[in-house]
């Protein structure tokens, strides 16, 4: 494990912070100039890297060098295994900077470092480039349950035998975009955060990285490095409720916990606390608390973390995850902090003291932005569990959008029939390429959903950051800020079909779409669902015109589009054959938008169930100024 | 109803539509009496954060003004009378 948050640099410091009789507190701002009260825990910044990379990533790699050295592992070792990489983050995936922005909009192409190291940054591409591995590289930006996301996906890899080791975790910053759109979202405190307090009164964003290495406790041993805790199961559920708001019922994410407990061969009862969400939003912690009551009952014991770093966004999952794991090998519990008067809503008070446990099992939840649930068990060691092995996957249905699709006539029609409003080109692409799907996903939990995109809601990002420029912080649309998350499509697209399966937003620029099919080969082979939809898309904006400037090979051929794929363990469901990804680069392929090969979407298109359709590697892209 | 009224009832649904990028109505669609949020035309509290800062954007009504003030908000007739008298621009 490696982890920096404002609880300390390194998990030995994290380790003391974490029950120490004071808590750190959150300051006003100091990286870039704001109006607003609102305090945020900030970290002090890594060392520039060469390479110009970001913040978030610089927080990763600091972490990540500690996990490797924490679990005695040379770059050599990674280069002689199967390494997954899976990341969560929000901020990476916005090319987010105001000035370059501003340079942009004006037709001034000149300076387009900020584009580079934006399109270079994706964590989980970055640090494959980084560590010379060859292994799936995933960058889950699923808001706020990212890290506990990319976790989710480290389990399924080692799971399936998929691969053999996993670099997970999460990072984030707080940048501006995050900071004027959650003020524009009414969600922050302008006081220090008190999760489950009576008188709460919002969160407060926070900077951190977190990574955990994941492998096989036999493989560990063969090193000489003994392992205590495992990630015993995960779970995950989609609300498809609504857009935005969580279901107040809180059922999905009730399910996720249940499912995470039973697949770490658990009972309830065995559960020594959880370590929960707990944002200090009035609604989230609400909700949240009446949920854990119903499933633990009065013996329940959990608190928020949040008091002591602040809402990490895409690190949250990850750091939180780490927390947990520490918290059992102490045998403690940490108290939940700043919540002198617990809300009497809640049937039972988060732990107002440390407080010993067994140390056999912990649950850690994240709940995102769109009703996206995810928990997490940490349990001590079993036996080895055997590998399922990979299965056939069979393609049910395809469907790629015609340049220019949809207009304003079909979308109409679309929201009409599902009574949606306002989505953004992304989501419309997204949801305009579902529709033509024959048949349409069955709706359940059965069901998973990937979204691939290379640049997200690149252009609704763009428009926000021309509030900033343009308006004073307090006129910034909330709209604008909760539609430019990357997991925006995912959120529509689970509501309108009833998806409630596990559902990952995935970005990256190297193979977004061969990444995503990958994924869904995993969660069928590991039967964490029986069908995935897959959805790819990206928009048209001045960020991926900036970018597509710099990308010399491997590169898109049009500005937007999008294809849906339905796929199935079942072969009473295969119509157009199966699926089969080849590790070859297949030469210099022509792509769709988001990494669809040319050849790829024309055979499937014409497929039958007889027959067998190979996605090829693309050749990763060359970025040059 | 005087025609500066009606003209302008047509010009701010016509700005709804835009700014909430209603995309399954028109203007046509906004009834003057009808309630904007739930059952009426089925607003949320975003949407009214929206609208708050759109009043202050395009007409010049300071968010102060608007504040715990819901009654604004009922119709779209009761929104639409405190904007045509309480602009600036």
């Amino acid at each position: 494990m490696g982890i920096v948050s404002s609880l300390g640099d390194g998990v030995e410091s994290t380790r003391l912070a974490l029950f120490a009789r004071e808590e750190p507190s959150p300051r006003l701002p100091r990286r870039f100039e704001t109006q607003l009260k609102l305090p945020v825990f900030e970290i002090p910044d890594p060392p520039a890297s060469a390479d110009g990379a970001g913040l978030p990533v610089r927080f990763l790699a600091h972490a990540l060098d500690e996990a490797l050295k924490n679990a005695k592992l040379s770059p050599e070792d990674l280069r002689t295994r199967r390494v997954g990489i899976a990341v969560g983050t929000t901020v990476a995936c916005q090319l987010d900077n105001i000035p370059c922005h501003a340079r942009i909009r004006q037709g001034d192409f000149s300076d387009l470092g900020p584009a580079l190291a934006y399109a270079t940054g994706m964590p989980a591409e970055y640090l494959r480039r980084r560590l010379g591995t060859d292994g799936p590289a995933l960058t889950i930006s699923n808001a706020c349950a990212s890290g506990a996301d990319a976790l989710m996906i480290a389990l399924e890899w080692l799971r399936t035998g998929r691969c053999d080791l996993v670099i997970s975790g999460g990072c984030d910053s707080v940048s501006k975009v995050a900071f004027d759109g959650f003020n524009a979202l009414r969600v922050c405190s302008d006081a220090p955060c008190r999760p489950f307090d009576a008188d709460r009164s919002g969160l407060n964003l926070g900077d951190a990285a977190g990574v955990l290495i994941l492998e096989p406790p036999d493989r560990a041993a063969a090193r000489g490095v003994s392992v205590t805790f495992e990630l015993g199961g995960a779970g995950k559920s989609a609300d498809g409720f609504h857009i935005t708001q969580p279901d107040p019922s809180g059922r999905e994410l009730e399910r996720a916990v249940r499912l995470a407990v039973s697949q770490a061969g658990l009972e309830c009862r065995d559960i020594d606390f959880v370590n929960a969400h707990g944002t200090g939003t009035p609604v989230n912690d609400r909700v949240e608390g009446a949920v854990l009551n119903r499933i633990f009952g009065e013996n329940l014991r959990y608190q928020s973390t949040k008091a002591l770093t602040g809402h990490t966004l895409g690190a949250a999952g990850a750091i939180e995850a780490i927390f947990s794991c520490l918290m059992l090998e102490e045998r403690r519990a940490a108290a939940s902090r700043r919540c002198s008067t617990p809300d009497p809503e809640l049937a039972v008070p988060p732990l107002a003291v440390n407080t010993p446990i067994r140390g056999n099992a912990a649950v850690s939840t994240s709940l995102a932005f769109g009703g996206s649930n995810t928990a997490l068990v940490f349990r001590r060691c079993r036996p080895d569990v055997p590998d399922t092995g990979p299965v056939p996957v069979y393609a049910a249905a395809f469907a790629l959008l015609p340049p220019g699709v949809p207009e304003r006539e079909e979308l109409t029609v679309l929201c009409r029939k599902y009574g949606l409003r306002r989505p953004g080109r992304l989501t419309q692409l997204a949801l305009a390429a579902a529709e033509r799907l024959s048949p349409l996903p069955r709706t359940g939990a059965d069901t998973a959903l990937i979204t691939a995109t290379a640049y997200g809601p690149a252009a609704t990002t763009c428009r926000v950051l021309d509030d900033i420029l343009d308006y004073p912080e307090e006129e910034i649309l909330p709209t604008g800020f909760s539609h430019s998350v990357v997991n925006a499509a995912s959120s529509y697209l689970t509501t309108v079909h009833g998806i409630h399966g596990p559902a990952f937003a995935l970005a990256g620029f190297e193979d977004p779409f061969r990444e995503a099919v990958d994924l869904a080969q995993t969660l069928l082979a590991g039967k964490a669902c029986s069908r995935v939809l897959l959805v790819a898309a990206d928009e048209d904006s001045l960020t991926s015109r900036a970018v597509e400037r710099l990308r010399k090979k491997g590169g898109s051929v049009s500005a937007e589009g999008a294809c849906a794929l339905l796929l199935s363990a079942d072969p009473a469901e295969n119509r157009l054959g199966t699926l089969e990804l080849s590790p070859e680069t297949g030469g210099s392929p022509r792509l769709l938008p988001c990494g669809i090969p040319v050849s790829f979407a024309e055979a499937l298109a014409a497929a039958g169930p007889d027959a067998r359709t190979v996605l090829e590697r693309p050749p990763e892209p060359v970025w040059q100024l | 109803m005087n025609e500066d009224v009606s003209a302008f009832r047509r010009e701010l649904k016509e700005n709804l539509v835009d700014w909430l990028q209603l995309m399954d109505k028109t203007a046509d669609d906004i009834k003057d009496e009808e309630p904007l949020f739930k059952e009426g035309l089925g607003l949320d509290s975003l949407d009214a954060v929206e609208i708050v800062i759109m009043m202050q954007r395009k007409y010049g009504i300071p968010q102060s003004q608007v504040e715990n003030k819901r009654e604004i908000f009922a119709t779209f007739a009761s929104l639409a009378d405190f904007i045509m008298a309480g602009r600036t621009k």
